[in-house]
This record gives structure tokens, sequence and C-alpha cells, in this order.
């Protein structure tokens, strides 16, 4: 046993080292592979992968990708990204899913000034004071009231609801901001219920919904959950519309919810394969997705991880250089660049400003509605 | 000497090790200085669990919650109004908080305070529930803590949790704590009350009867292991720079868990090397998860397989090495060194005719008597049996005389004072002590502790002494008289060449004279003996009664017992009581009670006589 | 809240108490036995409802059949966990076996993880248990809401009858009472724990499988929450004992449902209240509602 493990020692020694070479841009990768958010990590890390597939140089320089695990775990993000830096030597980082992860694993980043780009951590606090934390997605008080403005404006519904996961940043931050911007248009807001992340049943809540007579439910819920309800309320006979948000993006919301989900909205990235006009990026992204993974279909976490790449390749292009330092200052000045979800300018907040889409369940697939400008 | 070449080496470790802490940044880079930091916080928060479940025997599943409040309050403490006025985007923040600041060293113990002042809380309705009960409780207790944490948005941001928190903790912020901690522990765990601890774990009955309160005992140890999860979550929120709800949740627990029963239950060495294996091991096994090439066959990285690979070490390790890989069992630097050997003060007390009085006493267990309106009396030097067939209320009478049970109706006097409603360690501070049929010895601490437990209710020094017995000197005092007087109760009864053995590995007839030295060492005026001679050879049994006798004699005692051999009886008795279906049905010296024909016909039926 | 409304929390209480009692059972079989709190058991579960995922979606089996083949596999995988990791330390302090269950939970469900992958799956709701019926007064049901709890008791019913009217139950129950004495009397103590471990597990199979009807997803830590739950279900009731875990099952679930139908506005708290609830009864009754008083014996 004491032999085998000396043996394996050195074999992860003689691997440390053989790893220093200078020709490569080295990207890092820290997302949730396992644990509760495993499902969303995943798809993002075969999106950033199919970028780097695509395009496997920058500057003439072979770009390796350097994948960590960060088990859905606050300690372990930090362990991870301060892994990737100290011992991988990244030259910048892509990640991660869930918000909390991100606070966790910026801190590292930010003491040794290497530059992250979170894929789809969209509560407002993960780039707060950060200089080097970017993001590929929008934040939540910007799609909570862009839920608003849709019900709202477009739809024309006056009584709306909430539905909320109390354990979950990124549930309670949208609700909030859904309910903010929804009485400031006008709107009333007839109840407002809770979970709790692992509920399954969620009939009490529905049924006190019921009650309160809504004419529209925001569940800002991930959408294994989201189809459950959906489901449920569909066992209930309620009558209201439900809307969600991007977590709810995802071609399995159909299997899940069978005919329950039929009619259900969300607001998500301006990218759906569904989408009739397409600019190049994404047509390339869905093209190419489509050879690799035949058997299922792209969603937003796909393309945001697909569009972190996409991002850190024209950073590092318009700063002719992988020094972390000069990486950061170029994604400071995106400025329009054409990603799968749309044109992504980098605001002063480091987020990504760019279009929100709308998606709808029709006849048992998603489709692309439209484009919606929240009103802030 | 040996103690002074030890400290030696103890204070030369600790320099050695401080000065490795001072060039780390040179020798490790931040991952793994990164990873030395979260063996020390793990160590803490070990230690801590350690104390309450490992040493203390309480089984734990809320030190997760605990760390909540820790980080909590401490992070509220050091954040600046700046950053709490930009958080707070669900709720306003409290104003009063808003300004509220304290230095990092401040807040951590602030952080550990509120944990334990919310430990004592939650000990206070939920230690008298035992075993797995306790478990579920207390887990209870932590999740309802973090669904508190999660609701009051306004205090704590709620779910979205916090971030910015200063990284103040560095190498040695951590290792400095655990040093704390851990001299702390080491030295209240080497003092007589460490003893205390072990034993309400081994033997909360016998524990009881040696005069100790085990539930004000299990409440200090829990609100002290509290102290530590506080301590240990407020140092990991600094060091993480961010908390939220979510990071608290019952897997956190099952993490420490993890590390005390790898390291060891109730082993402080252990919960040492646990963290430092566990801590390691999770972050080492990510190789698992690269790409590795081998001969020049690639082998893909599988995401999760480093958990597999973790997950099936542990059950490995736990199967091989159930008992952990310390056991029970310290490191102390005289491994390093021969054994040398070693060598070895009295008392008075006040006066009383009648030790005890018994009157009408009845015991009922639902709608059946054990005891029917018991009355006698019993005088100072007086030794006294109480004999009758099985099942005729004998150990029943000890358990209300020695306060296990309250009596339904009658009153008991000791001493001339009425002692009907005390608990049994109220009983034996009053002086009086007992040994138990089926031997009831803390099995796991050796010969010389089991008799200084004895001595603990007769000492001075508070629990919280032992914490730095260095400052509070009464502590080394009273120990090394408690020891000396152990040494020579120890001697009087034959038993001190077994000192330093486990008690469990006595041979049967030294564990009941132990099980007798250990009440001795409560300094009884009145002792009762619940079947001495039980599994005796004839030889043993004729030793036992000039024992008994001696005993008498040598430590001025009054003697009530309970014995089957009718040998022993008539030879050592003063005077007998017998009771037959919980009934008096018969009082004399042997001589009289020989001839008695109602007690002949109790033990061989009627007719017989 | 009007009579109909209350109505309907009931049923949905009656569904979600049912199926807690039922993963509750299989944890208080194991624990009256060896004194093991098997933290493996929502494991256990969560397998049931993957291979009857396997089953009928990607294989494509009668739905019937493919519930039939989930509940053996995943009994096999019971026994299997009790052979290599609970079996060689019956003899050792429980808190080994207790860590030995940690991990093995840690080991499912990364296993879990890395083979079947993160994503929640669907699951084959027959149509015929799905169709809403609809009363006068508004109360909505659905036939697979009335299953639950009739499954459930009719299950527990039959462990019942299995544990008071046969031998190998009574034989269960004496090792429960004392394992050494029931050695000595000639009754093969492993054989009957095999036996205890198939039957938890076949139970947890079932409960898995109505669980993922119920709540149509099944994805790798679907047993987290539902095993702390019915692991709080089973002290409630008194651990140990069969009856005491349905019990146990249902308060909870009623306290579940109704915390949420009377305080809507407080149903951010929900989980607090059934656990206040539980140390409040373990306060009164420190062994549970159903479970025997455990006399220290001086």
């Amino acid at each position: 046993m004491r032999k085998f493990l000396a043996a394996l020692m050195l074999v992860l020694m003689l691997c440390a080292v053989a790893c220093a070479d200078d020709d490569v841009i080295k990207v890092g990768i820290f997302n949730c592979l396992t644990g509760q958010n495993a499902f969303g990590g995943q798809l993002e890390l075969e999106g950033t992968q199919l970028a780097h597939t695509l395009n496997p140089t920058i500057l003439g320089k072979k770009v390796e990708l350097v994948i960590v695990d960060n088990k859905s775990d606050k300690v372990e993000a930090a362990n991870a990204v301060t892994r990737l830096i100290e011992n991988d030597k990244v030259n910048a980082i892509i990640g991660t899913y869930g918000s909390s992860l991100a606070m966790a694993g910026g801190e590292v980043a930010e003491k040794a000034g290497v530059p992250v780009i979170g894929t789809s951590c969209t509560n407002p606090l993960v780039t707060l004071d950060k200089k080097f934390y970017f993001r590929a997605c929008f934040i939540d008080p910007f799609q909570g009231a862009g839920a608003a403005t849709y019900a709202f404006r477009n739809l024309g519904l006056k009584r709306a609801a909430t539905l909320v996961d109390m354990s979950n940043d990124y549930s309670v931050g949208l609700g909030k901001f859904f309910r903010d911007s929804f009485k400031k248009m006008g709107g009333e807001v007839v109840a407002s219920l809770f979970y709790q992340s692992g509920d399954n049943d969620f009939t009490a809540q529905l049924t006190a919904l019921i009650d309160a007579k809504p004419d529209i439910v925001f569940l800002p819920a991930y959408f294994a959950e989201g189809a459950i309800v959906l489901k449920q309320a569909k066992e209930l006979g309620a009558e209201f519309r439900f809307i969600g948000a991007d977590a709810m993006d995802n071609p399995e919301i159909v299997t899940l919810g069978g005919d329950a989900v039929e009619g259900f909205m969300h607001t998500t990235f301006a990218y759906d394969p569904s989408m009739p006009e397409m600019n190049d990026t994404a047509k390339k992204f869905t093209e190419e997705w489509n050879k690799i993974h035949p058997d299922k279909a792209p969603n937003v976490n796909c393309a945001l991880g697909y569009d972190c790449y996409i991002m850190l390749k024209d950073a590092i292009e318009r700063a002719g250089s992988a020094e972390p330092a000069k990486i950061r200052d170029a994604l400071e000045t995106i400025k329009d660049l054409p990603t799968v979800t749309g044109m992504t300018t980098i605001n002063a907040t480091h987020d990504a400003e760019k279009d929100m889409g709308i998606v709808e369940i029709r006849n048992g697939a998603k489709t692309f509605v439209g484009i919606v400008v929240p009103e802030v | 000497m040996r103690n002074v070449r030890n400290l030696l080496l103890t204070i030369i470790a600790v320099i050695l090790f401080a000065f490795f802490l001072d060039k780390a940044p040179l020798l490790l880079n931040g991952y793994w200085q990164r990873i030395l930091n979260l063996i020390a916080i793990n160590a803490i928060l070990a230690l801590s669990l350690n104390l309450i479940y490992g040493i203390t025997g309480m089984f734990s599943l809320g030190h997760a919650g605990f760390m909540a409040i820790g980080a909590y309050v401490s992070a509220l403490l050091v954040l600046s109004p700046a950053q709490k006025n930009s958080m707070w985007i669900l709720e306003d923040i409290y104003p009063f908080l808003l300004n509220v600041n304290a230095p990092f060293i401040v807040s951590i113990i602030l952080g550990g305070l509120v944990a334990a002042f919310f430990g004592l809380l939650v000990a206070l309705p939920v230690l008298r529930l035992g075993g797995d009960y306790l478990g579920i409780a207390t887990l209870g207790f932590a999740e309802i803590i973090r669904i508190l944490i999660t609701n009051a948005a306004r205090l704590t941001n709620g779910p979205l949790g916090l971030k910015g928190i200063p990284a103040y903790t560095t190498l040695f912020m951590s290792w400095g704590c655990l040093g704390v901690v851990l001299l702390c522990t080491v030295c209240m765990l080497r003092s007589n009350f460490g003893g205390v601890l072990r034993a309400v774990r081994d033997d909360e009955v016998a524990a009881k009867m040696m005069g100790i309160n085990t539930f004000k005992i299990k409440v200090i140890a829990f609100t002290l292991g509290c102290f530590g999860g506080g301590l240990g979550g407020a140092l990991m929120g600094n060091l993480i720079t961010t908390i939220d709800p979510r990071m608290f949740m019952i897997t956190q627990t099952y993490n420490i868990l993890m590390i005390i029963v790898v390291g060891g239950l109730g082993s402080v060495t252990g919960s040492i090397i646990g963290s430092v294996l566990v801590t390691t091991m999770l972050e080492w096994l990510r190789f698992v998860e690269n790409p590795i090439t081998i001969w020049s066959i690639n082998i893909p990285g599988i995401p999760g397989m480093r958990m597999v690979i973790f997950s099936l070490l542990l059950i490995i390790v736990i199967i091989f090495r159930r008992e952990g890989i310390m056991g029970m069992r310290e490191f102390s630097w005289n491994i390093f060194f021969p054994k040398p050997k070693k060598k070895a003060g009295k008392s008075e007390r006040e006066r009383s005719e009648k030790v005890l009085e018994l009157e009408n006493i009845t015991l009922k267990f639902g709608g059946l008597s054990a005891i029917e309106s018991l009355s006698f009396e019993i005088k100072r030097g007086e030794i006294v049996g109480l004999i009758g067939p099985n099942g005729a209320g004998k150990t029943s009478a000890f358990n209300v005389i020695s306060g296990f049970y309250k009596p339904t109706s009658g009153t008991i006097k000791f001493l001339g004072k009425p002692i009907g409603g005390l608990s049994p360690d109220e009983v034996c501070k009053a002086g009086m002590s007992r040994t138990f049929q089926n031997i009831r010895l803390f099995g796991h601490q050796t010969v010389l502790q089991n008799v200084m437990i004895g001595s603990r209710v007769r000492q001075n020094y508070s629990w919280w002494m032992t914490l730095a017995p260095f400052i509070f000197t009464d502590v080394l005092r009273e120990d090394g008289e408690v020891k000396a007087q152990a040494l020579e109760l120890l001697g009087q009864l034959g038993l001190e060449e077994f000192a330093d053995e486990q008690a469990s590995s006595l041979p049967y007839g030294a564990q009941r004279r132990l099980e007798i030295a250990r009440a001795l060492a409560t300094k009884p005026e009145f002792l009762l003996l619940d079947e001495p001679a039980a599994g005796m050879n004839p030889q043993e049994s004729e030793e036992l009664m000039n024992f008994i006798r001696r005993l008498r004699d040598e430590f001025d005692l009054t003697i009530l017992l309970i014995e089957h051999d009718m040998k022993v009886v008539m030879n050592v008795c003063d005077y007998i009581h017998v009771l037959d279906q919980g009934v008096h049905i018969a009082q004399g010296t042997p001589g009289e009670i020989k001839a008695n024909p109602r007690v002949i016909e109790a033990y061989l039926g009627k007719g017989a006589a | 809240m009007n009579l109909n409304i209350f109505i309907q929390h009931f049923i949905n209480a009656l569904s979600l108490g049912s199926l807690y009692g039922l993963v509750a059972v299989g944890y208080t079989m194991v624990y009256g036995i060896l004194r093991l709190i098997n933290f493996a058991h929502g494991d256990i579960f969560m397998l049931g409802a993957y291979f009857v995922y396997f089953a009928t979606i990607v294989y494509k089996l009668n739905w019937f059949v493919g519930v039939i083949i989930a509940i053996i596999l995943t009994t096999i995988c019971g026994l299997l966990v009790d052979r290599i990791a609970y079996k060689p330390l019956r003899e050792a302090p429980r808190i080994s076996a207790l860590i030995s269950a940690i991990g093995v939970s840690f080991f499912i469900e990364n296993f879990a993880v890395v083979v079947f992958t993160g994503m929640p799956r669907p699951v084959v709701q027959p149509p015929i248990l799905m169709k809403p019926i609809e009363f006068e007064n508004g109360v909505r049901l659905i036939p697979l809401g009335i299953l639950v709890p009739v499954v459930a008791f009719v299950l527990v019913g039959a462990l019942l009858w299995l544990l008071y009217r046969t031998k190998p139950g009574l034989a269960m129950r004496a090792i429960s009472f004392d394992i050494e004495t029931t050695r000595m009397m000639g009754v093969s103590v492993n054989k009957i724990i095999a036996l205890a471990f198939g039957l938890g597990s076949a139970l947890a199979a079932v409960a898995g499988i109505m669980w993922a009807l119920r709540y149509p997803r099944v994805e790798p830590f679907m047993g987290m929450t539902p095993g702390i739950k019915a692991f709080i279900a089973a002290v409630f009731g008194g651990i140990g004992s069969v009856p005491g875990a349905m019990i146990g099952g249902l308060i909870l679930g009623f306290v579940e449902i109704m915390s949420v139908a009377f305080f809507p506005t407080l149903s951010g708290y929900k989980d607090a209240f059934a656990f206040l609830l539980l140390i409040l009864i373990l306060l009164f009754r420190p062994t549970g509602l159903l479970g025997e008083k455990l006399e220290d014996k001086i």
C-alpha cells in the first residue's frame, strides 16, 4: 500500500514538472461538474469545450484547457481556483454556474490578478468591487424586470404572484426584482410564496396560489423543479400562466414536464436553436453542436460556456498577449462582440449587456418569441 | 524530569513549526498554503466535535449550525459599512448593524461565544435525550438555525450570502487558534475533569454515583464544543471570504464526523491526523480527474471520479481500521523513550449515630410494587446484609437509597437529613457511595483514572480552570493530591500493580475491588455493595469476607450489602434484613435469621420449613 | 380558507406523508435490527427510481415489467451494500458503521453523477393514473394521489403481517431485542439481517418508484432530502417501530403542507416548523411517539 502511494505521488510530481510550457495559453475552467449543480456545470463545460475544439489556437499559440471541478461547494470552489492559478499557472479562467461558487473563486483570482469570465452567475454581488471578474450573462435585477415587463406590457396582465426557492440566491433575487418592477409599472402582486431547494411537493403553495387568483405566476426556479411545479399546477387545475427565467431554459423541460409545460414562458438570453434569425456565431455554434451531440439540443448554458471562450479569444487577440493583466484590460473594453447569445458589451460593472429573449413552449417545443426590453 | 523533557520537546516542536509557518510563503505556493489553512480550521472543528462526541459521548449532528453562527457573527463584525451598504440588495440592513465593527480577533472570539450561547440554549432542553435521538434533535436545531439565517434577510442578507469578507485568516491566525484550542483541550483532558468527561461517556450511571452531576458536565462539554464550532466557522468565513447559508448543510457536519472517526474517536491526536489526511486527500485525489498519460496511453479525466475514489477509500479505512487511525490513543513523546518507574495523605469527618433511616418506603412501577413500606435503620459502623430470593426488590431498594429511583412514598434519612428527592450525584456528595451488581467501570480508562474520577467530587477547582492550568495552578496541585491519594488507595486494596492498565482488561476479582476503590475515592461514610461475591470461587469469597471487615475498620465505614452467598452474609454481617417480593419479612442477627421459618419458606417454598 | 381548499390540502398531505412514511419504514427496519442509521437509504431509493427510468425509457420495457426489474435490482444493490460495507462492521462500534454508511452514500451519489450524469431524467407516468377527477365542489385529485397512500398502507400492512405472523418476522423482532440470545437459539442471524436489508431496500425501491411517479424526475441527489426527511419521520414515530415510521411520515407530510396552507406568508419557514415539532415531541416523549421506553438497567 505504502509503496503504491509513493509511486502515485511520484507520477503526480512528474506530471506537474512536465507541464511547464511557454508556447501554450492555459485556460482554467472551474465549474460544478459534480454535486447538486452538476447538470448546469456539465452543460457549460461542453459549450466551452466545443469553442475550444473550433478555435484550438489563439495568437498562433496552442490553447490548453485545464478543467477543475468545484463539487458545487464554496470551499472547493476557492481551492479549485487557487489550484488553477498556483499549480497550473493559467492565463485566464472561465466559470462557473452558481453565483455563490463564483464569489468564493473570485476572491482568489482577484488577489492573484487573473481574469475570470463567469458563465451564468447572475447574482449582482459576483462582480461587485471586483477588478478581475467579468461575466457573459446579464444580472438578476435586469432579468426580473424583463419578466415583469413582458407580463405587464406585452401580455397585459395585471395580477401577478411569485413562487420562489427561499434557499436559493438566484430565485430570491429574481423574485424580488420581479415584484418591484411589476408594482412600479402599476401591476398588483397578490401573493408571494416560498419553497426550499430539494422540495418536491408544491401542492400546498399551488393551492394557496389558486386561491389568490393571479393572472400570472413568476417562477424563477431551476428547470427540473420548475417542470414538477408546472405538472402539479396542471393536476390541481390551475388556470393562471407561468413565466420563468433563464434557469428554466433547457430542452429537457419538455420531456420532464410533458404537456403541463405547454404555454409556459421564460426570459432567457437571446439564443435558442428555434430562433428564426441567427447571427453567424450562433449558426456556427448550433451546427457544430448538433454534429457532436446529435441527441441533445443546445441550451443557453452551452451557449454561455461557448461565449466565454469567444470573449476570451477576442480579448487576447486585441491585447496581443496572453498576460493576465492585459487580458483583463481587453475584457473591460469588449464592445458589440458577436456571440452566440447576441451582441455582447461589457459595462462598467463588468456585466454583459445583451438582449433578453422570451421563449415559450408551443406544441411541445421551445419557441423563440422575440426580444424584450426591460423597463428597469 | 520526564515532564520537563516532554515540555521542552513540545516547545521546540512548536518553535520549529512556527518557523516553518513563517517561511511557508517561500516554501509553498498559495494553493498549498490554502490547504494548510484548511487543515488547521478542520482540526479546530474536529477537536470541538470530538470533545462533544468522542470524549463526552453525545451524538451531535448539529455542528454545521454552530459554524454558521460563528461565521455570520464574525463576518458582520469585520465587514466595512460601505460593503454592507452595497450588499443588502434584497432588503435594507438593520441600521444598527451598519456601523457595528470589531477587530478580527474580537470578531472570531465573539463568533465562538455567540455560537456557545446558542449551544447552551440548545443543550439545556435537548441534552436530556440520549443516543440517536440527541443526534436528530441537534440536526434539527442546526437546520432551524440555517432556515432562520436564510429568512432573516435584514440581518444576514438571506440566501444571497455575504462576500468580500477580508481574508484575515492567515496561516499564523489559523494555526495560532488551533494551538490555543489544542493547548486548552489537552490541559483539560489531562486534568481530573477530563477523566470525568470520559467517565460520563463510558458509564453515565456509575459517574452519577461518583457524585458527578452528569447533566451539568454534558452541558459544559457541549457548550465548549459549540464555541469551537463557532470559532472554526468564523475562521472559515474569513478564509473563503464569502459565506451563505447553503455552506452549512448537514454534509458539512458529515465531513467533520468523518475526520474524527477516521482519526480515532476520542483521540485529540486522531482529530489532528484525521484533518490532515482528509483535507489533503480530497485535494490530492484531483489528479484522477485530469487526463493522465501512462506509457503513451491517454486516459481522459472523468469529473466526479475523485469523490468516487474518496468514498471508497473512506469505506475501506473504516472496514479495516474500525477504531480509526489512533483509536483512543494519544501522541506522547514517551513513545521515543524507554519507560521509567514511579512512586506514591488522610481524612476526617463528623459523627452521627444513625447513618440510614428508612421509613415506610414504597416503590411502584405502574401497578406493581417493587417495595412495600420498607422501614429499617442502620447504625454507624455496622455491616448490614440485605438478602432475599430473586425479584425480592433488593436492588430496587439500593436504587432508592442511592437516588436513582424516587420512592413512590416514604422518607429516607441519611446522617439525619432527608435525601428523598436528591439525585445520585447529590447523594454521593452527602457521603454515600455504591458498587453495581454488573460491574460498571469506566472501561476505556486506566485503573488510576477510574479512582481519580471518584475523587473529583471532593475537589474544589472549577472546570474552566482546567483550560489553563498553568495560570490556575490549583488544578495541578489538587490533581497531584488526588493522584497521590488514589495511588495510596490502590495500594491499600492491592491494586497498585495495575495502576496504568485499562480497567476493562483487569481480572474479574480485581475489577470488583477497583469498583470498591473508586467508590472509596469519593470518601463516603456509607458504602452500598451490590453482590460483591458474585462470580467468586470459595477461596476468593473467603478473602472477600476479610476484605469487607478490613474496609469497615480502615476506612471507618458503615456498609450495607446485598449478597446471595449465604456463607459470606452469615459470616460478615452484624445484622440482616430479609425481603421477599418487596415485603420486609424478617430482620435479626445472623443466628436469628438462620432459624426464622419465614425466611426458609421464602427461599425454599412453602412447606420446606 | 374554505372547506374545499382544506380538503384539497388534506389529500395532498396524505399523499406526501405516506411517501415519507414508506421511506421511513426502510430506515426503521434496519435501525430496529442493527441500531444503524442507514444514511445510504435515500441513495438506494434514488437507485430504484433510476432503474425504472432505464427500464422504461431507455430500454422501453413495459411499465410493470420495468417496475419489477427495478425492485429486484435495487434489492440486490441493498444486499450488496450490506454485505460489503456493513457486515464486516457488525461487531464494531456503531459509529464505524455509521461512517461507513456515509461513505456508501457519498459513493452512490458520485457514482451516479459519473455514470448517469447530473442531468435530471424524465419518468413515464401511465396516463391512466394521471387523469384528474374533478368533484362538484372544486376538489381535484388524480388517481395517483390515491394510489400512493393505498400502496403505502398495503405494504406497511404486509410488513406488519410478516413481522408479527411469520417465523422470519419473529426472528427479526427477536434480533432487535437481543442479537446474542437469538443467535444461541439457532437462528441464522446473518440471513435474517440480510432479509431485513433486502426488504428495506425493496421498500426503498417501491418508495423511489412511487416518488418518481408523483414527482416525475430522477437525478443523482434526489434521495438526499427525502432521505433526511424520512429519517426525521422515523424518529418522530419512534425509531425501530414500523407503524411509528408510517405515522411519523404522515405527521411530517401534514406539517409541511398545512403550515404552508395556514400561513402562506411564512412558507419560507416550512421546514423549521417540522423540525421544531420534532424537537418538542422528543422533549415530551424522548423515544418518539411509538418508541419503546428504554430503561437504563442499573
